[in-house]
C-alpha cells in the first residue's frame, strides 16, 4: 500500500528534540526534528549508532516526552500529557517490537499475546494473531520452549493483537539470522498490508529499506536524507 | 585492581542500603535477644550477690518464741556458725490517717548504735537512732516512697495495744526485703499496706516487754560448713524456746522470688534466644544468598574480565562480613539498651538499692560468630554457585528462564478465569519453591511471634482470671495477729458492709516426701467453703477431704508428687507434731504455691478444737471504706485486703515489665516480616526488571504492573501465614508446659481473635514491604531497561 498525499496523517512532529541532561553533560539526542507519518505507511529507519533513532521511536511510542517541540497524533497532542495518558495511548494505539523479544518467561505463547488482548478495548482473537505469525501450532510453549525467530513472532504477535495503528520495530532482526529475519519481516509487512497498520522499523541493515514506502536516514539527531521507494520490495526478494 | 572492587562493594552498599539494613535488622534483633537475656541475667544473679554481700545478708533465719539474749553465745559455739546476731520482730499495726484500712508492719530490732550487722541497712535519708532510739523508727524505702513519707514525720503504730506515734529518723533499704510479701498465704507484695521497718533494740525490748529477750536469731555461717547440719543443731539448741525451725536463706521467702526469677530467666535465656537467633541466622542466611544471586550478571563480567574465582569469591564474602558485623554491632547495642531498661524494671520490682549493669561480653562474642557466621554461609553458598558460571553465560543475552505448567492449571475452569498477571505469580512463585519456602517459612516465624506475643498477653488474664475470679472468690480478707476462736467469725460478720464471712488458718509446715521438702503454709478452710474454689485439672470444684491435703501444681511438681501419694506433713506449730497424709487433689492453679485442707484437722494439730488465723469476707461493695475504718479500731487486726486491689496491683506489676517484653517480641516479627518481604520484592523487582518493563510498554499501568509485584508477596504472605500460626499455638503450648515457676503458670488459652489479630499484623508489616517496593516501582522508569542489553 502506496500513501498519497490525500492519505490522512498518522503522526505530525515540529521541531521535536530531545536532550538527555546526565549530571552536568547535556546528551543531545534529537534536534529539532520535522516528520509526517501517515496512517498505514510503511518506514525505515537507518542510520550509525547513536544517531537517535531509538529515541525517536520512543517519543513516537509515548514513552518518552520531547524536550521541545510538538508531537501530535492523529490531531492529538502528545506533548504534555502525562504518564497516565500516555499509557492509556500504547494501550490502544502502539505495538512495540524490540531487538530482544521481551516475552514474559513464565506465560506461554499464547499468555504473551493475551495478556495484551486482555488489556485491549478492541483485540483480536490471540490465535488468530498466533496464525498470522505462522505460530498456532506454538500456542501452548513456553518462551524458553522457543527458538529466537519464534520468540520474536510471538512479540509481533503480542505486539499486533490490540489492533494497534502504529507498529514500532527496534532492530526486529537484529539478533536474528538471515532466513529467520526474513521470516520476521515477512510477517511484519503482512500485518502492514493485511491489518493496514502502520509500520516504522529500525534497522542496520541498508537492503531493508528496499520493503519500505519510505526510507529515513538519521544522522547526529537529525533527519539527513529521506527518500520514496515507489515499488517496495517484498523482504525475500532483498539481499541480506 | 583490588581498590576497584572494594569501591563497588561501598556503592553496593549504598545502593542496596534498604536492603541491606532489613538484612541487618533481622540479625540485630537475634543478637539482642541473646544479648539482652544473657546481660539481664548476669546483671540480676550479680546484683543479688553484691547485695548480699554488701550488706551481710543471713544465711540461716530461726525464729523461736522466746529466748533470753545469753542464748547466742551458745549459738555461736555450733560448729560451721561463724556469726550471730539476736533481734526481737513483731507484727504491728499502722494507722495511715488517708487510706481507710489498717496497715500492717513487722518490726526488727537493730542496735542502738549502727554498726557491722547482719541483714544490714542501706540508708536512703534520714540517719541512725538518737539516744536510746526510743519512739523513733527507721522506715522501709519501698513504703515511705508509697505514703511520701519523710524524715522527721511521725507514724502511728499500734505496738503491744498501745497506739504512739513514732518519729520517722531514717529511711532505708533491706537485701532481707527484695520481694516484700506479709507471709506464707501471699504472693503478691501490697507495698500500701504492708512494710517492714526497724526499731532500736533498747526501744524494741521495752515496748514489747522483752528485756534481754530476743525472738528470732539471724547467722552466717562458714563458707565449708553443712547447712543442713548447722540447722539441725540450731533447731536442738533452741528447741527449748519454742522454736519452729531454722530455715535456710534458700528457703527465706523474699530470696525465693528472687531466685525463681532468676532461674526463670536461666532457663528461657537458654531458649528464646537459641529460637531467635536461629530464626534470625536462618533468614539472614536466605537473603545473603539471595542478594548475592541477584548480581549474578556483574559477578560473570569480573569472571570476563578476569578476576579470580577467589577474587569473587572474597568480594561479596567481604560484603557478608560486613553485613554481619554491623548485625552484631546494631544487635549488642540494643540488646544492651534493652537489658539496661530491664535492669531498672528489676531495681524496682525487687527494691534493690543497686543495679550492677554488666556487660555479657560473652554473650557480644556469641551474638558476633553467629550473625557473622551465617551472613558468610549465605554469602558462601551463593557466590559459590554464581562463580562457578562460564563468564561468557552472563554477557550473553539471557535465554527466558524456564517456567512449566503448574499444579493449579489442573483446575481448568479456574485458571481459565484468571488473568494473566495471577497467573505471572503462580508461575513465578510455583518455578522457584524452594525460595518460596524460605520466604514463606520467615513470613511463618514473624506470625508464630505475633501469635505467642497475644498468648503471652490473654495467659495472663486468664491465670488472674481463675485465680481472682474463680478461686479466690472472697472481696476482702481480715488478717488478725494471732490466731482466734470461732468468737473472731461472729465479731466480723457484725462489722458494716459485711455479707459473708469464712475462716481460714495458715499452720506453718515442713511438707516432705522423701528428700525433697518444702517449707511452706497449709491453708485450712471449712470443708463446705464458698469463699474459695479449689478446681481440679478440668476445672470442676471438688470438697476438701476430711483426712488429706490438696496440693496446687506447683507445689506438688516441687515435691514430685501425684493424686494418691502420701506426704510427710512436720507441723511447725504447737506441739509439732509429724504426719502422714494422702494427697487427695492437684488443684489447677496457676499462681504461688499452696496446700489445702480441712481448718478443723489443722485446728486439732494444734490442740485446739477450731481457731482461725484471717477471715474472708464478701462485702456490699458501698461498705467498703466504712468497713476499713471499722476494723482499723479492732486490735487483734493485722491488716486488711480487697481483692480489687491486689488485683490492680499485680496487674500493674505485670504490665510493666510485660510491655517492654512484647514490645521487643512485636519489633522483632514485624522486622523478620518486613525484612522477608521487603527483600523478596526488591530481588523480585530486579530480577523482573525487563517482564515489569514490558508489561508497562504494553500499556499496562503502574497499578496493573504493581498487582504482579504484590501478587507475589501476598501468595507468599498467605503461605506463610498457615504454617505460623501453627507454630505460634504450638510455642505458645510449649510454653504453657514448660515455663512454671512457683509463683506462676501459665494457663493455655487461644482466642480466635488473637489469631485474626496476628494475621492482620503480619498483613499490615507486609502492606508496608510492598508500599516501600512499590514506591520504588513508580519511582524508577522501568521502561529504561528495555532499551537495553540485559
Ligand atoms: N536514557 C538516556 N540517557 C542519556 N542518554 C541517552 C539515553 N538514551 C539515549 N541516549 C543518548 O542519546 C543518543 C541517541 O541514542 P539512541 O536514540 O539510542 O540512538 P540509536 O538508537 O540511533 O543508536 C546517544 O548519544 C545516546 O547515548
Ligand atoms: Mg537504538
Amino acid at each position: 500500500m502506496s500513501p498519497t498525499d490525500a492519505k490522512a496523517s498518522l503522526y505530525s512532529a515540529r521541531g521535536l528534540t530531545k536532550i538527555y541532561v546526565m549530571g552536568e553533560v547535556e546528551v543531545p539526542a534529537l534536534r529539532e526534528v520535522d516528520l509526517e507519518v501517515a496512517e498505514s505507511e510503511h518506514i525505515v529507519l537507518l542510520g550509525p549508532s547513536g544517531s537517535g533513532k531509538s529515541t525517536l521511536l520512543h517519543m513516537l511510542g509515548g514513552m518518552d516526552r520531547p524536550s521541545a517541540g510538538t508531537l501530535a497524533f492523529r490531531g492529538r497532542d502528545l506533548t504534555h500529557e502525562d504518564d497516565r495518558a500516555l499509557t492509556l495511548f500504547r494501550r490502544e494505539h502502539v505495538g512495540f517490537v524490540f531487538q530482544f523479544y521481551n516475552l514474559v518467561p513464565s506465560l506461554t505463547a499464547l499468555e504473551n499475546v493475551e495478556m495484551a488482548a486482555e488489556i485491549a478495548s478492541d483485540p483480536i482473537d490471540a490465535r488468530e494473531v498466533l496464525d498470522l505469525v505462522g505460530l498456532a501450532d506454538r500456542a501452548d510453549h513456553f518462551p524458553a520452549q522457543l527458538s529466537g525467530g519464534e520468540q520474536q513472532r510471538v512479540a509481533i504477535a503480542r505486539a499486533v493483537v490490540k489492533a494497534p495503528d502504529v507498529l514500532l520495530c527496534d532492530e526486529p532482526t537484529g539478533a536474528l539470522d538471515a532466513s529467520t529475519g526474513i521470516l520476521v519481516l515477512e510477517v511484519l509487512q503482512h500485518v502492514n498490508e493485511k491489518l493496514g497498520t502502520a509500520l516504522i522499523v529500525i534497522t542496520h541493515n541498508e537492503a531493508i529499506g528496499d520493503t519500505a514506502d519510505r526510507v529515513l536516514r538519521m544522522g547526529s539527531g537529525r533527519i539527513v536524507h529521506e527518500a520514496r521507494n515507489e515499488t517496495p520490495r517484498a523482504p525475500s526478494e532483498i539481499r541480506w | 585492581m583490588r581498590r576497584t572492587l572494594d569501591k563497588k562493594l561501598l556503592r553496593n552498599l549504598l545502593t542496596m542500603r534498604a536492603q541491606i539494613i532489613a538484612i541487618v535488622l533481622i540479625i540485630a534483633c537475634g543478637v539482642a535477644s541473646l544479648v539482652t537475656m544473657l546481660t539481664s541475667y548476669s546483671g540480676l544473679t550479680t546484683s543479688r550477690d553484691a547485695y548480699y554481700a554488701r550488706y551481710r545478708m543471713a544465711d540461716v533465719f530461726a525464729p523461736v518464741k522466746r529466748a533470753p539474749r545469753s542464748v547466742l553465745y551458745d549459738v555461736e559455739r555450733i560448729p560451721g556458725i561463724r556469726e550471730v546476731q539476736g533481734r526481737i520482730v513483731f507484727d504491728v499495726t499502722i494507722d495511715i490517717p488517708w487510706i481507710a484500712q489498717p496497715c500492717s508492719g513487722r518490726t526488727s530490732s537493730v542496735p542502738d548504735r549502727p554498726g557491722r550487722i547482719l541483714c544490714g541497712l542501706h540508708m536512703t535519708a534520714g540517719s541512725w537512732f538518737e539516744g536510746d532510739g526510743t519512739r523513733q523508727v527507721i522506715l522501709a524505702d519501698r513504703f515511705a516512697r508509697e505514703h511520701r513519707l519523710k524524715v522527721g514525720d511521725d507514724l502511728l503504730v499500734l505496738m503491744n495495744n498501745k497506739k504512739q506515734p513514732l518519729r520517722i529518723v531514717g529511711i532505708a533499704q533491706s537485701p532481707e526485703h527484695v520481694y516484700l510479701i506479709r507471709g506464707a498465704g501471699d504472693i503478691i507484695p501490697d507495698h500500701e499496706r504492708f512494710t517492714v521497718m526497724w526499731l532500736s533494740e533498747s526501744f524494741s525490748e521495752s515496748v514489747f516487754g522483752y528485756e534481754e529477750a530476743i525472738n528470732d536469731i539471724l547467722a552466717t555461717v562458714e563458707r565449708s560448713a553443712n547447712v543442713q547440719e548447722v540447722i539441725a543443731s540450731i533447731d536442738q539448741r533452741l528447741e527449748e524456746y519454742g522454736a519452729i525451725g531454722a530455715y535456710a536463706l534458700k528457703d527465706q521467702a523474699s530470696n525465693r522470688y528472687l531466685n525463681d526469677e532468676i532461674e526463670g530467666m536461666e532457663a528461657s535465656a537458654g531458649v528464646v534466644p537459641i529460637v531467635f537467633l536461629g530464626i534470625a541466622a536462618f533468614v539472614l542466611n536466605v537473603l545473603m544468598g539471595r542478594l548475592v544471586r541477584s548480581q549474578r550478571g556483574q559477578v560473570a563480567i569480573f569472571r570476563a574480565f578476569g578476576y579470580s574465582n577467589a577474587q569473587v569469591v572474597a568480594h561479596y564474602l567481604k560484603l557478608a562480613l560486613l553485613v554481619g558485623l554491623l548485625g552484631a554491632i546494631v544487635g549488642s547495642a540494643l540488646g544492651l539498651w534493652f537489658a539496661s531498661a530491664i535492669g531498672a524494671l528489676y531495681k524496682e520490682f525487687f527494691d534493690l538499692p543497686f543495679y550492677v549493669f554488666q556487660i555479657d561480653t560473652n554473650a557480644i562474642a556469641g551474638g558476633l560468630f553467629v550473625s557473622v557466621g551465617f551472613a558468610t554461609l549465605g554469602a558462601l553458598q551463593a557466590v559459590r554457585a554464581v562463580a562457578r558460571l562460564d563468564p561468557a553465560e552472563g554477557l550473553r543475552p539471557a535465554a527466558p528462564s524456564t517456567y512449566g505448567r503448574t499444579l493449579f492449571e489442573r483446575v481448568r475452569p479456574l485458571w481459565r478465569r484468571m488473568g494473566f498477571a495471577s497467573r505471572m505469580v503462580l508461575r513465578h512463585v510455583a518455578r522457584t519453591p524452594a525460595r518460596a519456602a524460605m520466604a514463606a517459612v520467615g513470613i511463618a516465624f514473624a506470625t508464630a511471634i505475633v501469635l505467642f506475643t497475644s498468648y503471652i498477653y490473654d495467659a495472663w488474664d486468664a491465670m488472674v482470671d481463675t485465680q481472682f475470679r474463680l478461686i479466690e472468690r472472697q472481696d476482702a480478707r481480715v488478717v488478725f495477729h494471732e490466731k482466734r476462736g470461732r468468737e473472731a467469725l461472729y465479731e466480723v460478720r457484725h462489722e458494716p458492709g459485711v455479707l459473708a464471712a469464712e475462716p481460714e488458718l495458715v499452720v506453718a509446715v515442713e511438707l516432705a516426701n522423701g528428700p525433697r521438702t518444702r517449707r511452706t503454709g497449709i491453708l485450712g478452710l471449712p470443708r463446705d467453703t464458698e469463699l474459695h474454689g479449689l478446681l481440679d485439672r478440668s476445672m470442676r470444684r471438688v470438697a476438701l477431704p476430711e483426712d488429706g491435703l490438696m496440693l496446687s501444681q506447683a507445689l506438688a511438681d516441687v515435691l514430685g508428687v501425684v493424686r494418691g501419694d502420701t506426704l510427710e506433713v512436720r507441723v511447725l506449730e504447737g506441739e509439732r507434731p509429724v504426719l502422714s497424709l494422702p494427697v487427695t487433689a492437684v488443684l489447677d492453679e496457676y499462681l504461688g504455691a499452696f496446700a489445702y485442707a480441712d481448718i478443723e484437722l489443722l485446728s486439732r494439730w494444734l490442740d485446739e478444737s477450731y481457731v482461725m488465723s484471717s477471715v474472708r469476707l464478701r462485702v456490699d461493695p458501698h461498705y467498703e471504706d466504712e468497713l476499713g475504718t471499722a476494723l482499723k479500731d479492732l486490735p487483734a487486726v493485722a491488716a486488711v485486703t480487697f481483692k480489687d486491689r491486689t488485683v490492680k496491683a499485680f496487674r500493674d506489676t505485670a504490665e510493666e515489665s510485660q510491655q517492654l517484653s512484647n514490645a521487643v517480641l512485636l519489633f522483632f516479627a514485624g522486622v523478620i516480616a518486613f525484612g522477608v518481604l521487603y527483600n523478596t520484592a526488591r530481588i523480585s523487582l530486579a530480577e523482573r526488571a525487563r517482564e515489569l518493563g514490558t508489561m508497562r510498554v504494553i500499556g499496562c499501568t503502574q497499578r496493573e504492573v504493581g498487582l504482579v509485584l504484590a501478587g507475589e508477596s501476598a501468595v507468599l504472605t498467605v503461605l506463610g501465614l498457615i504454617p505460623g500460626i501453627a507454630f505460634g499455638i504450638w510455642l505458645s503450648w510449649v510454653l504453657s508446659k514448660a515455663y512454671a515457676t512457683e509463683l506462676y503458670r501459665f494457663p493455655f488459652v487461644m482466642h480466635p481473635s488473637n489469631v485474626v489479630t496476628s494475621v492482620c499484623a503480619i498483613v499490615v508489616f507486609a502492606v508496608i514491604a510492598n508500599a516501600l517496593v512499590l514506591r520504588r516501582l513508580r519511582k524508577s522508569n522501568v521502561i529504561e531497561v528495555l532499551k537495553t542489553r540485559e
